[in-house]
């Protein structure tokens, strides 16, 4: 097939900011049947305390359970009448809520947004019961060997970043929030100021701009933010976890620092995880799954994030693998990739992936709000813009100098969890 | 609708295309579905189709593994194999440019894979240590031992990765053979979407696989399962667990059954709406607080073979007897009294209102055309689905609900921390 990927061109992006300070983005598409719309407000995980860890998500579930003008399952009930689908989700630095609807009826979904941008209701009761769901959530969570792996390496990479926490936070502080804690987080964050609104699909942008500006109509704007995270401190070495959990099959689960969405060497760890693991070809593959047969599968992940945040890289091992074999192996593929370039093959490889992979994501208006939406919540308006001309013009040796600078002399850590 | 571009076409060896342009984007879907999937195993040989479909990437007579690996991660593409219940799969997503190169890799990983030798104990090994990390997830364990229950007897009662004793049996003849006896033209429909011309997809497969042959392929299909004449109970201890999963099952219908889309609706108001709309969820999680993953399918999973009925929820185990009776109640409750208008309304507005959901992307596409086909479905399909889903009332769901489901003859899966004593 061909070799690298030329330009293509994105459709534009209509960008509008309110009085009130909501940023609204439109993406009309006349081809789909479909209307997406994503609210976004910058408060997650990254916000949160020891003792409060989990407010955020928490927050989220509670966003469905009435408003002033919406009682307790009203916003599902509304969206099913509408023949819509409904969802959120909580990350480490936004929360997100999303309405899908047929094209010619998805006005709703501002309406249903803006009344619980700013009326949402927290009944003791509700809460209470919810607390519960969410518990069950964490427990569901904790019951894969994955999910407790995950929880402990995200505690150990971290001494004082609250990305060490949970998004859905520690099982104690869960059960020990108040409708108070709540509101004044609610009160805090939820405010257009703090809010992204995106829209995808069939909708003209004039349309969506005046029904945005006659249903947000709010003004506050929320409780002073409490100061910044603290910043992480810089430390060398390995750390070295166990988890105890029963697991069929042994795992291991790595954790390298990785650069926030605001580092310039970002593109180049998009980059950097796809020559790890994606497809057969990848380092980690030949390494693990062809060569060496340590492994079943191998998987890395690299966040969008507003701070620094990790590079996962998980390995299911096979039953007989020598831990101290894998890991030895992994450091020394991971080290060659600081102090040799990537191949022209490999470095070309990886950005057809990445520019292809932004390609596919317009292919639905879910996908379309999720990469306007995150990316305007992270602060990196016009992110997708340039994506392409930005991933097409890197070197293998800013590759290189990329893992250079944030693997060498810092922190890894390296959790298992054994088979029994 | 994108569908307006749809085109179709027969060869003589029973090959059928299926095509749809769609070039808003510059990408393409190409799928190729072999009708032969965990259906068709050898009661003794679990996991023979799944792992006859990972070969099919280990090389062809024109390229090696590396060279698959290549022709689409060089480009940029993804490339999966898998194998369900009733159908193997291969699937490209590529940039429209990379079309005929992705054609002819899909043609000759259906009619020309060689099978290398060398390359088949490490897939085996691969395979058997999936199949371990997979009893590590308890929802996969309840989904298991409720298949073994509803298929008893018949190769889909075996998970689809086989079993470790199948897999250590089978042998590369094996999968040659099951090749040879399964992959056909006449067992074959490709489907190819997004931007690509009909008259250009033609061409390029009438060159590959317009003289495909049937050679051994005859039409098999085993027996039918059987609906259990008596309840079941089966637990599972999930050692250093928190949470015990529950489920009730039993065999449900076929895609082709007249009363599907009545079931449609009445999944819709037991527990298959969206949020927490339907019964179910409804009472078991937003008004009880018992559960975060609750939930009730009977259609979803209809295909040839009837598909499964289940109510699921997984819970404290302090909860487990009140999950258990709440998930009863809600079951019985649809089938003594119906749903209410207002469930009706709900449940038909979301169907007819979200299906056009399942046609956004060209792989959405791609999956509707292929369910067209197999289940013959009225070619004017997308304009009468509202109207039949808006002609099934109360009645009719009370009728269905209770003709297909169970509250006797039914299977219990319990899997979780404690051994319980149950009913």
């Amino acid at each position: 097939m061909k070799g690298q990927t030329p330009g293509f061109r994105v459709p534009p992006v209509h960008r509008y900011r309110l009085d009130n300070g909501l940023t609204l983005l439109v993406r009309p598409d006349p081809t789909s049947p479909v209307v997406t719309t994503m609210v976004c407000y910058r408060v997650g995980s990254r916000v949160e305390v020891a003792g409060r860890t989990g407010i955020s998500h928490f927050l989220e579930h509670m966003m469905f359970k009435g408003t002033g003008r919406y009682g307790p399952g009203e916003i599902d009930r509304i969206t099913a009448l509408h023949g819509g689908s409904n969802n959120a989700f909580t990350t480490q630095d936004y929360t997100g809520y999303f309405f899908s609807f047929a094209s010619d009826r998805w006005v709703c979904a501002l309406e249903i947004e803006s009344d619980r941008m700013s009326n949402n209701r927290f009944d003791p009761q509700e809460f209470e019961l919810e607390r519960q769901v969410i518990l069950e959530e964490s427990r569901m969570e904790q019951d894969h060997p994955w999910g407790a792996l995950r929880r402990s390496v995200e505690l150990t990479a971290f001494e004082r970043h609250p990305y060490r926490f949970p998004i859905i936070g520690m099982s104690r502080d869960i059960e020990a929030l108040t409708v108070e804690q709540m509101v004044e987080h609610y009160r805090r964050y939820y405010v257009p100021g703090n809010a992204v609104l995106a829209v995808a699909g069939d909708t003209d942008p004039d349309f969506t701009l005046r029904t945005v500006e006659r249903l947000f109509r709010q003004t506050s704007t929320g409780l002073p933010p409490p100061p910044g995270p603290p910043r992480e401190a810089a430390d060398s070495g390995r750390v070295r976890i166990k988890v105890r959990r029963r697991s069929r099959v042994p795992k291991m689960l790595v954790a390298l620092p990785a650069p926030s969405i605001h580092q310039s060497d970002h593109d180049a760890f998009q980059i950097l995880d796809r020559v790890l693991s994606e497809g057969r070809l990848s380092r980690l593959y030949r390494k693990f799954v062809e060569e060496t047969q340590l492994a079943s599968l191998v998987h890395t992940e690299m966040g969008d994030t507003f701070d620094p945040y990790l590079l996962l890289i998980r390995l299911e091992l096979r039953e007989n693998a020598d831990l101290q074999q894998t890991e030895e192996l992994l450091v020394h593929e991971l080290m060659q990739l600081c102090t040799e370039p990537l191949t022209r093959d490999e470095l070309i490889r990886a950005k057809n992936q990445c520019i292809n992979q932004s390609l596919f994501e317009l292919e639905t208006t879910f996908d379309q709000c999720m990469q306007l939406a995150s990316m305007e919540a992270l602060q990196r308006p016009g992110y997708w813009n340039d994506y392409v001309e930005r991933i097409s013009r890197l070197t293998a040796e800013e590759v290189m100098a990329a893992a250079a600078g944030h693997w060498s002399g810092r922190r890894w850590t390296v959790g298992v969890v054994e088979t029994g | 609708m994108v569908l307006d571009g749809f085109q179709r076409r027969v060869w003589n060896n029973g090959l059928v295309l299926l095509t749809c342009r769609n070039d808003r984007l510059p990408v393409v879907s190409v799928n190729a579905f072999v009708l032969a999937g965990t259906d068709q195993n050898p009661l003794r040989q679990p996991g023979l189709a799944a792992l006859a479909s990972r070969m099919l990437e280990e090389g062809t007579a024109k390229y090696r593994a590396d060279d698959i690996s290549r022709l689409v991660e060089d480009a940029g593409g993804n490339l999966s194999t898998y194998c369900q219940h009733e159908l193997t799969g291969i699937s490209l997503h590529l940039r429209d440019r990379d079309l005929p190169e992705g054609l002819d890799l899909a043609a000759q990983m259906l009619s020309r894979p060689t099978f290398p030798r060398q390359r088949f104990g490490l897939e085996r090994e691969k395979a058997l240590t999936r199949l371990e990390a997979l009893e590590d997830d308890p929802q996969v364990v309840v989904s298991n031992l409720l298949n073994r229950e509803i298929y008893r007897g018949g190769p889909l009662q075996f998970p689809g990765l086989g079993t470790p004793a199948s897999l250590r049996r089978l042998e590369i003849e094996d999968v040659r053979e099951f090749h040879r006896l399964r992959y056909a033209p006449g067992n074959t429909v490709l489907v190819v979407v997004g931007n690509a011309g009909h008259a250009q997809v033609a061409d390029l497969v009438d060159r590959r696989l317009g003289s495909w042959r049937n050679g051994r392929f005859r039409k098999s299909r085993p027996p039918a399962p059987r609906r259990q004449r008596a309840p079941r109970v089966r637990q599972r201890v999930l050692e250093g667990r928190e949470q015990v999963h529950v489920c009730l099952g039993h065999l449900g219908v076929t895609r082709d059954h007249p009363d599907f889309y009545a079931l449609q609706v009445m999944d819709a108001v037991l527990g298959s709406g969206p949020g927490f709309t339907s019964r179910i969820p409804r009472e078991l999680r937003d008004r009880r607080g018992l559960a975060y993953a609750t939930y009730s399918d009977l259609t979803g999973s209809a295909g040839r073979y009837p598909g499964r009925f289940l109510a699921y929820i997984c819970t404290s185990p302090s909860n487990r007897d009140a999950a258990v009776s709440g998930l009863m109640k809600e079951i019985e409750s649809l089938i003594k009294d119906g749903p209410t208008e207002e469930e009706m309304e709900l449940a038909r507005n979301y169907l007819t209102g979200s299906f056009v959901f399942g046609f956004q992307s060209n792989a959405h596409v791609a999956r509707f055309l292929l369910t067209a086909e197999r289940f013959g479905l009225d070619p004017d399909f997308i304009r009468l689905y509202p109207d039949w889903i808006r002609a099934v009332d109360a009645e009719e769901v009370r009728r269905v609900a209770r003709r297909h489901l169970d509250t006797v003859n039914f299977t219990t899966i319990i899997a979780g921390p404690e051994y319980a004593s149950t009913r």
